[in-house]
């Protein structure tokens, strides 16, 4: 047994004479590829010390056979030995000492671990910043910011003892990011984890020699979604670290099993070699010896330990090529399209092999290979398109238990390509319904569309450029209705319901807004910038094959709606339904559209083929009567008046369509079924948004509901139109899934029009959640797929 | 005076609080006072910005300058220009502030410029303010003018100031950055200065000493909540065990239409005005997210009231909070936005779970843990589950005993009927099956019991219930109290598929449904003294048949000693009451017997009188050692004491005559006769007047009332004494009785004058109880009693023992007013025997023929109770059931009566003795759902031992009861029915024939001496037609007040009651559910045709016609304020003589009577009520002004002080018209 000792304690001389380590999986070795188990003392008190007591201290432990020692550089604040007595001020004689202390390791053949903050420096930012919380440290970037600067001041110094700059100094082992980082207030322990992903690649940034490590006080525990694996898994993060105090309550076989057991597991998990820092009461020695020679790589502890167990310790490097060496993963490569990779490698033997990867640290995706092979290719699906993935090939050998890991490397997908979209021109005809089928001619018609309703006001820019002239804004916003309308008809979408009301109580009112955000400003005078403003949206969809619906009121507020009318009239919002002088002012509406000339063109509204058709109100409520009878008087009456207008047009309803319940009722006093029953009312329109707040329906549901629009028209004779619907984005549906099985679902049961909520060019920033935009490439796949089926004739 | 002291309570408890709560804080027009600092809830969100750099906003304790929570907002500035939003929505009028401050925490290096940005009116007007300068780190104190005029619009400028502050659309801060980068924003202490009216944008603090109460955590007794089926699309709600959670409320849904919601509530009355948040824990096992919200129904509108929405995400959602002060709620006042607090808090109707199920068909939820947050647990104490554990039970039905005693109630309701379900399981062997078919969601099934039952020992009832449906139904127990058969019930309860063991119902908490407590659930059960009918609903909540099993039915008592508890224990009832009048009494000496002699006092046998004589006896004497005591026997059932004074008495000096009697018998009639020392011998009489079984204390004689009744008035009850100075006899007469004997003692003269207690009483029961098993019960009720000016008792009231075992239960029995022996084949009605009766009974089920017997025996009619009386009733029954109810059955009984109280029962002499003997049987036959016919028949031959035999009568249900027959000595009875339902039309006819012999008169009013009737009635309920169905399409309101309605026309021929007397009823009622509607409704039109056809020179006028119409309704004002009116005009006659005409003639006219209550809650444990009643007629008039204000104590006891004499408030009104008295009463009972 003393014989082996002493060829181990040579061993170990040897190596350690040799001062420079390298990496490989999860052994540490020399440069000249000899594997070495190291032991180490944490000198907590160093820089606490005088120099002459560092150098003697140093000196005792290169005795004792020590060659790595760990020393704390992370006093902040008004702690003893402050290197950064307040935020950004660094104390220079608190720094020499520091000098003086790797210089005396570098004396005495031993290289340094320093810590780089611990929990007291942590407490000092967290004041400094004036937050409420431990983990201040890790998560307020203000903090971060003075963390690093702090790194930088230290990476980057001279040593004024050696004349040796820190990043470059072989007398430095390893930086340390945290000595006995914890996580006290995210359960998720995604806090500490971002921060070791961002210090490390910080450290890494400015020293590529030295190891990094991150000191966890609690071992694997961290947080619900990250644990001391994925610590040790970061990429720039070299060693992997735990630390034991006592392992079990039945004694020492038990202790030393477990931490047999932990070295193992850790060593296999992160690929790296593993510390153990021991305080526990098995025995230095054998706790050392159970680590060794279960893979670990360095033993620490504390600078009170048993000066013999030491000495043995230091002496000991096990039996380095026991048991089974790691499983190599050799030329790793990936080649990835739009949503799948190719993950191609080679082992030193045959195992099993996983792909994790992600978007971002940690990588929780993964990907198996079949079976086990030497070499192969994972195959990834689901990926998003033109995203950077990081990943990382893992085998293990089934039969030994033997693991291996490439480094994390990236693919990326590459971007979606925009279908092709079948061209469509517009003719020269009224668009007319008859028995449930829209016409253009003698042809049967049906479209996609899209609704956008700030065309008629909006120009890009102008909210960047406040001293842009009117002229430069008339230019802007005219260029942008081409623009978004020709990126809707590339997309192929034919009809456009783009926004037309907007009525302001007084004159007073109406300045407080945008001046072509009203059309009617009080109930005397109309808007006639604005009308022009639409006649140019009328001429840049003529230009681009686009027919436009016009609604004449809004049932909603935003932009004044029948809730202004009743204001001129005098009388509550739910009497516009009823109330004669409501009705007055509405048919004044209606006659300031139906008779107006575009002033570009020149063509009369009510003789313009671009004109798709009339629509009554966006989405008429009248909770009034909750039979949904008012409503439908209304509309019949309403509806007869704009035929007797224009009978060229169709006309519909802007309904939102509910219908009633078993006790004859609905809330809204809207039914799809009275509100569409008129003779003026040419076609039937309902809205949908399944998902979103309050109905939350599966896609069956929506699927449900589709159906019963679509039959429910069928019985009224009618052509019926999804008007509105939209889908959110919020990550939990899928959007083009929906929208694609909304629109099968819709147009194979019948449905002869849609309009999607909504569509906006990159400008116009103003999303509800709902809205996609011409670069939104697979969602516009989507559209292109059923308008190019719809464009041919089909469906 | 009674309504003017009304008026003052109702001012000092209404109005005093209003005026007390009107205070204001101290309020500085220059401080800041916090608006927000995220310590509960955000209320801040990034929502709805375009291309905003802030992605989401949470709560955080990372940079706290309030509190211990800030809103943190993580922010990406991935361009130049982009701007970061975070705002909240619809504040409302924030007219009063003037300004609002910021502490910011920029936790990132970049230096950033915000400023306020708010939308407002209807146009969402836009404001910007100025910008001011972040640095990184903190930046407190961040303030924004709302009143200077330098905002810039959506047109541009700066020197706008801000438009419609009154209606505040968005109000947030608006970022841009100096460049680029991530980071996160920490807002908090949000602070507002301005005037008056800013208050109610403060935080509502959590209050100090909040009490987390965990009102269900779903393990132990029933399910609570149930599914609102039929306008909601839950569909069930059962329990059902959570991986790691025990058992939690499993809400299945099913859904049809896509956007309707799903419900699931709980019932109750609570005022939840102290409750600062409901916590609870939910599993959403959906793919996707879904919402929710939290639901109140508050106040006597049952307005509905909605929290804000809540985000479940899949899996379990642990401590999802509702926040009860937060101004997020909704209601219709609030136009349906989010923007207020719950109305109406201090009466909550229901709590409600709404899901929004997002997929069709169905699904589920789980829930649990509802926790309450509150600073006064008891007030939502009742909303906690009672926890069985910490009572004891003895059976009270567990079915073993024959036939079940319920039967279907299929006239108003889907129950088909009711059986014993044999080899069913439960604790033994047998349980009741009760079927039913209903048509709709709203339809319920209905079960009875009839029988009298007295439950003030017990404080709580359990049974277990068996559902072999694949849904669960909920189910609800009414109960039937007193003569009025006042209608109380309980909560739902819902049973879930299986076995639902240990249902149980808490007698002694406030948590019962009545008219009293306007069909809240805050009613005490105080009634169960007087029980006549246990009503089990069952509700399917939907159109469905099938079945829902029954058994172990018990009754529990508290169980203060443990272990030993279980087995033996006891319960206290207490009944006392002291009454104070302007009257003094003195003893009349001689007529308190303690002289040894009867004092002037003897039997009395006047022309037509029974026998009778009088004895002094040490027995019953109510005062002293002596009381007086009266056999009397013989027909013609009319009998008296006479009083014979020496010379002539001076009563004027008089104004009441007061005495003591103690009836062993049976219920009876008394008067009062008072005979002048004239010559003509001038006769004055009273009313007759009820004589109840035990007790009758402080019979009081008004001798100065205008209702006595002599020759002079045609003996109508309409005069006055006109001269009471000389006196010669006094008589006490009892009537409707045959035979027996009555105790009298302490006679007092009564003057008015000085206050003086006229009468108090303490009475203390303690019911003692061994239930070592199921099998074996015995129990006994010692009283212990203190009687103001009479003797103190110290009593064993009552006993029994129960043997149960084999499918049979021995009863042994006795005790006065002895109620406990349940004959569930009706062969005695104990409600006709007398105070005290003893015996024995064995009931059961023959192997497993479906064969039940009952044999009872027993005696009654005693002298004194603890003794064999001198008669008894032996009877045995055998039914034998096929296909479920359908039976035939046999009756033997023999009854036998001796005058001597030392003759041999059985084989000494006796005077009355009978034997019958006859047959039985029931047919049910459903054709096919369609509709249902019962037949039921009944043939009996009485051969009469004696010449003065005993008994019989038939009701429907039958009843027997102990009446006289005439000298034939084989009479033969005759009883059939058939019920037919069709769909809401029920159909009844009965015929009975009696040979004539049969004495019916005070079983019930309307049966007369024998009859020859013929019954058909016509029930249809209205519901679906016009116009109460288009009502109920107008609202939930409406369709809850015509629920049930129905119309009812009968004809009652009873076209032979004897030679010379007939009468036919005609009937038409109209009224609506007394178990549902809010407010009930009762309108009643009968017509009789009632006289003799005896062609006598004597009368000219065969019959009377009288038609009475009467209208009873109960109107609810709120929760706190109900009235009671009655009305009724009675168009009726008398037969008078007619000196011209030389014989009687019809002498019609209307009575009209008019009655209204008030009742008012003045607080939840205190109720006044004040009643007027007013009738008059060309003969009398008369007005009576009664109030009571009463308290409930501890939940167990009930106080009462009360001005005048209670009227009868029943159903009916009755001849009670009598008018105010001065009288002053105290009144305590209480049940532990």
């Amino acid at each position: 047994m003393k014989k082996t000792f002493f060829t181990a304690f040579l061993t170990l001389i040897l190596a350690v004479y040799a001062q420079a380590y390298r990496v490989e999986g999860p052994l540490l070795k020399t440069d000249s590829g000899m594997p070495v188990r190291l032991a180490s003392v944490y000198v907590h008190t160093a820089y606490q010390s005088d120099s002459a007591a560092v150098d003697d201290a140093f000196s005792a432990l290169k005795k004792q056979g020590i060659k790595l020692v760990k020393i704390s550089a992370a006093a902040t604040g008004a702690a003893q030995g402050s290197l950064q007595p307040e935020p950004g001020r660094f104390d220079e004689n608190a720094l020499k000492k520091l000098d003086a202390i790797v210089s005396a390791a570098a004396k005495n053949d031993i290289s340094l671990i320093i810590a780089l903050s611990d929990p007291d420096s942590k407490e000092t930012y967290r004041q400094w910043a004036g937050g409420s919380n431990a983990d201040i440290f890790y998560k307020d970037k203000l903090t971060r910011g003075r963390f690093k600067k702090f790194i930088t001041t230290l990476l980057s110094r001279v040593n004024t003892v050696s004349g040796v700059k820190y990043a470059a100094d072989p007398a430095i082992f390893a930086w340390d990011l945290c000595d006995r980082a914890d996580n006290i207030n995210d359960a998720t322990g995604m806090s500490m984890y971002n921060w070791a992903v961002e210090m490390s690649a910080f450290v890494k940034s400015l020293d590529t020699g030295h190891f990094i490590m991150m000191g966890l006080k609690d071992g694997f525990t961290i947080g619900d979604s990250v644990n001391g694996s994925d610590i040790f898994l970061i990429p720039n993060i070299d060693l992997a670290f735990y630390a034991a105090t006592e392992f079990s309550e039945k004694g020492q076989v038990d202790a030393l099993t477990a931490i047999s057991d932990s070295t193992k597991a850790i060593s296999a998990a992160s690929g790296k070699p593993v510390i153990l820092f021991y305080t526990g009461k098995a025995g230095i020695f054998d706790a050392a010896k159970a680590h060794m020679e279960a893979g670990g790589a360095i033993v620490m502890y504390n600078e009170t330990a048993e000066q013999e167990q030491l000495v043995r310790t230091s002496a000991y490097t096990g039996s380095i090529t026991d048991g089974v060496p790691a499983v190599t993963v050799n030329k790793v490569s990936a080649t990835a399209d739009v949503y799948a990779a190719s993950v191609s490698f080679e082992l030193s033997r045959e195992a099993e092999v996983k792909v994790i990867y992600g978007t971002s640290l940690p990588l929780k995706q993964s990907a198996l290979f079949k079976g086990t092979a030497f070499k192969g290719i994972v195959k990834i699906d689901g990926l998003k398109p033109g995203s950077e993935y990081m990943f990382q090939v893992m085998a293990q050998e089934p039969a030994t238990g033997a693991s291996g890991m490439s480094k994390v490397m990236k693919f990326k997908t590459t971007p979606p390509k925009r279908a092709a979209a079948v061209k469509f021109t517009m003719s020269k005809n009224i668009i007319t319904a008859k028995d449930g089928d829209f016409y253009d001619g003698k042809k049967i018609y049906r479209y996609l569309g899209a609704n956008c309703y700030y065309l008629r006001y909006y120009a890009p820019g102008r909210r960047d450029k406040a001293s842009q002239s009117e002229a430069e804004i008339t230019t802007a916003r005219r260029k942008n209705m081409d623009y978004v309308l020709s990126e809707a008809a590339k997309i192929g979408l034919k009809v456009m319901r783009i926004g037309s009301n907007g009525e302001a109580v007084t004159e007073e009112e109406a300045k407080t807004a945008d001046p072509l955000r009203y059309i009617r400003i009080g109930p005397d005078k109309f808007n006639e910038k604005a009308l022009v403003e639409f006649d140019h949206v009328m001429e840049a969809a003529r230009r681009n094959n686009i027919r436009v619906i016009i609604h004449f009121t809004d049932n909603w507020e935003y932009y004044g709606g029948v809730g202004v009318y009743a204001k001129w009239a005098g009388v509550s919002r739910e009497e516009f339904w009823s109330n004669e002088q409501c009705k007055k002012y509405y048919k004044q509406t209606v006659d300031a559209w139906v008779d107006r000339i575009n002033t570009v063109s020149g063509i009369k509204y009510k003789d313009d083929p671009v004109l798709f058709c009339w629509e009554l109100c966006n989405e008429p409520w009248d909770r009034n009567d909750v039979t949904g009878k008012e409503l439908a008087r209304w509309i019949d009456e309403m509806a007869g008046y704009i035929k007797s207008k224009d009978p060229k047009h169709m006309v519909s309803t802007g309904s939102d369509s509910f219908f009633l319940k078993e006790d004859g009722t609905h809330y809204s006093g809207s039914d799809f079924i009275q509100d569409h029953q008129s003779k003026n009312i040419d076609f039937c329109t309902y809205h949908v948004y399944p998902t979103y707040e309050h109905n939350r329906f599966s896609l069956n549901t929506t699927k449900y509901l589709i159906d019963k629009w679509v039959d429910a028209g069928r019985t009224l004779g009618k052509p019926v139109v999804m008007e509105e619907f939209g889908i959110t984005k919020d990550g939990e549906y899928n959007r083009n899934i929906w929208i694609d099985e909304m629109l099968t679902e819709f147009y194979a049961r019948g449905g002869k029009g849609v309009n999607y909520w909504f569509f906006r060019d990159a400008s116009y920033t103003a999303d509800d959640g709902f809205a996609f935009t011409p670069e939104e490439t697979e969602t516009v796949n989507v559209f292109i797929k059923h308008a190019n089926i719809i464009n041919k004739g089909g469906y | 005076m009674i309504a003017k002291i009304s008026i003052a309570i109702l001012f000092a408890f209404l109005v005093i609080p209003f005026s007390l709560s009107a205070g204001s804080i101290n309020f500085d027009a220059s401080k800041f006072y916090l608006w927000n600092g995220f310590e509960s809830e955000l209320g801040w969100s990034t929502d709805d910005w375009k291309d905003n750099a802030f992605v989401s906003a949470r709560q955080s304790g990372d940079f706290v300058s309030q509190g211990s929570k800030s809103l943190e907002v993580p922010f990406n500035f991935a361009r130049p220009g982009q701007s970061g939003m975070v705002q909240t929505f619809d504040t409302g009028d924030i007219s009063a502030m003037d300004a609002v401050s910021f502490d910011i925490y920029n936790s990132s290096e970049l230096e950033m410029n915000v400023c306020l940005m708010v939308k407002t009116g209807p146009s969402w007007q836009y404001h910007e303010s100025k910008t001011v300068k972040l640095q990184p780190g903190w930046n407190k104190g961040i303030v924004f003018s709302l009143t200077a005029p330098d905002y810039r619009s959506e047109s541009g400028g700066n020197e706008k100031t801000i438009q419609n502050l009154n209606f505040m659309r968005r109000f947030g801060l608006l970022f841009y950055a100096t460049g680029t980068g991530d980071g996160a924003i920490y807002l908090d202490n949000i602070t507002i200065k301005g005037k008056h009216g800013i208050e109610k944008f403060f935080p509502q603090e959590e209050p100090e000493g909040l009490k987390h109460i965990l009102i269900d955590d779903f393990e132990e007794g029933p399910l609570r909540w149930t599914a609102s089926t039929g306008w909601s699309c839950a569909y069930t709600a059962e329990k059902a065990s959570a991986e790691g959670a025990g058992n939690a409320m499993k809400a299945v849904f099913d859904l049809k239409n896509p956007g309707q919601n799903a419900v699931f509530s709980m019932e109750g009355g609570w005022d939840m005005s102290d409750v600062y948040s409901i916590k609870f824990d939910v599993y959403n096992p959906a793919d996707y997210s879904m919402s929710m919200t939290m639901a109140l129904s508050t106040g006597d509108k049952w307005t509905w009231q909605e929290s804000a929405g809540i985000k479940l995400k899949k899996g379990w959602n642990k401590d999802v909070t509702v926040y009860f002060k937060k101004m997020n709620w909704k209601n219709e006042k609030s136009g349906w936005s989010g923007s207020v607090i719950p109305d109406e808090i201090s009466s909550v109707k229901r709590v409600s779970f709404v899901f929004n199920p997002p997929d069709l068909g169905k699904g589920y939820v789980l829930m649990d843990n509802v926790t309450v947050v509150t600073s006064d647990p008891s007030k939502v104490e009742t909303m906690m589950p009672v926890k069985t554990g910490d009572f004891a039970f003895k059976i009270w039905n567990s079915f073993e005993k024959g036939a079940v005693g319920w039967e279907a109630m299929s006239d108003q309701s889907g129950a088909v009927l009711a059986e014993q379900a044999r080899n069913f399981g439960g604790e033994q062997a047998r349980g009741m099956e009760m079927k039913f078919s209903v048509k709709t969601a709203s339809d319920k099934a209905m079960y009875k019991y009839r029988n009298r039952m007295d439950f003030a020992d017990s404080t709580g009832m359990k049974f277990d219930m068996f559902n072999p449906l694949d849904f669960p139904v909920k189910v609800a127990v009414a109960f039937q109290t007193g003569d009025d058969e006042t209608w109380i019930e309980t909560k739902q309860i819902s049973i879930a598929p299986g076995w639902n063991k240990d249902v149980f119902i808490d007698f002694t908490s406030a948590s019962f449904k009545s008219a009293e407590s306007n069909w809240n659930f805050t009613d005490n059960f105080f009634t169960r003294k007087d029980i006549r009918t246990v009503i089990l609903q069952v509700y399917p909540d939907r159109p469905a048949k099938g079945s829902i099993f029954m058994t172990d039915i018990k009754l529990a008592r508290r169980n203060l000693f443990g272990e030993i508890g279980k087995t033996f224990g006891f319960t206290l009832v207490n009944n006392s009451h002291i009454t104070v009048e302007p009257i003094t009494y003195t003893k009349w000496g001689e007529s308190c017997f303690e002289n040894g002699t009867t004092g002037g006092w003897q039997g009395a046998q006047l022309g037509g009188w029974g026998a009778a004589v009088a004895v002094v006896s040490p027995s019953r004497a109510s005062e002293g050692k002596n009381s007086l005591k009266l056999y009397y026997k013989d027909l013609p059932n009319k009998f008296g004491a006479e009083y014979t004074a020496a010379t002539s008495m001076d009563l004027s000096q008089y104004d009441y005559m007061v005495f003591d009697v103690y009836n062993p018998g049976r219920q009876g009639k008394y008067a009062v006769a008072i005979k002048m020392n004239n010559t003509e011998g001038t006769w004055y009489e009273t009313k007759e007047y009820v004589l109840y079984p035990g007790w009758n204390k402080n019979i009081r004689i008004d001798l100065t009332g205008d209702d006595w009744k002599t020759v002079s008035s045609n003996w109508q009850n309409n005069i006055t004494i006109t001269d009471r100075s000389n006196v010669k006899n006094i008589y006490f007469i009892i009537t409707k009785l045959t035979e027996g004997v009555v105790y009298m003692d302490n006679f007092r003269w009564g003057k008015k004058g000085d206050f003086s207690i006229t009468d108090g009483a303490v009475e203390q029961d303690v019911n003692f109880i061994y239930t070592p098993s199921d099998n074996l019960e015995g129990a006994a009720t010692l009283r212990a009693a203190y009687y103001q000016g009479q003797n103190s008792a110290l009593d064993l009231t009552s006993a029994h023992v129960i043997v149960r075992g084999l499918g049979s239960e021995l009863t042994a029995f006795g005790g006065e007013n002895c109620t406990v022996f349940d004959d569930v084949f009706t062969l005695v009605d104990p409600s006709t025997l007398g105070a005290n009766t003893m015996g024995i009974s064995l009931k059961g089920t023959l192997g497993p023929w479906a064969t039940a017997y009952s044999a009872t025996g027993l005696t009654l009619w005693q002298y004194d109770s603890w003794e064999i009386g001198h008669s008894y009733i032996a009877g045995m029954r055998l039914k034998q059931y096929f296909m479920g109810t359908n039976y035939l059955g046999t009756v033997l009984m023999n009854s036998r009566r001796g005058y001597a109280g030392d003759s041999n029962l059985l084989l000494g002499d006796y005077e009355q003795g009978s034997t019958t003997c006859g047959a039985d049987m029931s047919l049910f036959a459903p054709a096919g759902g369609l509709f249902d016919v019962t037949v039921k028949g009944e043939v009996l031959f009485n051969n009469y031992d004696t010449y003065k035999p005993v008994y019989m009568l038939m009701e429907s249900p039958p009843v027997y009861t102990a009446e006289l027959l005439d000298e034939a000595k084989q009479r033969m009875m005759i009883y059939a029915q058939a019920d037919m339902h069709i769909w809401d039309l029920t159909l009844h006819t009965a015929y009975r024939y009696m040979d004539r012999g049969f004495d019916t008169t005070f079983c019930d009013q309307d049966y007369k001496e024998g009859d020859n009737a013929k019954i058909i009635n016509l029930t249809y309920i209205l519901d679906n037609a016009w116009p109460f169905s288009a009502m109920a399409k107008w609202s939930p309101e409406w369709a809850g007040f015509i629920h049930y309605t129905k119309i009812m026309a009968e004809y009652d021929g009873n076209d032979q009651m004897s030679d010379s007397y007939m009468r036919n009823t005609y009937t038409f009622e109209l009224k609506n559910d007394p178990s549902l509607a809010l407010n009930n409704y009762d309108l009643v039109v009968k017509i009789n045709d009632e006289g003799s056809t005896y062609d006598d020179a004597h009368y000219s006028d065969a019959t009377i016609r009288t038609v009475k119409a009467t209208l009873t309704t109960k109107v609810l004002f709120g929760d706190r304020l109900s009235l009671k009116i009655l009305a009724r005009n009675n168009n009726t006659a008398d037969l008078v003589w007619d000196d011209s005409a030389g014989n009687y003639v019809r002498n019609g006219y209307n009575e009209l009577t008019a009655f209204a209550e008030a009742g008012i809650k003045i607080t939840k444990t205190l109720k006044l009520t004040g009643n007027y009643k007013y009738i008059t007629s060309v003969r009398e008039t008369h007005s009576n002004w009664y109030a009571e204000l009463e308290e409930i104590l501890f939940g167990a006891v009930s106080l009462t002080a009360s001005y005048g004499e209670k009227p009868f408030t029943g159903y009916w009104l009755d001849d009670n018209n009598d008018d105010t008295i001065t009288k002053f009463m105290l009144t305590l009972r209480g049940y532990f």
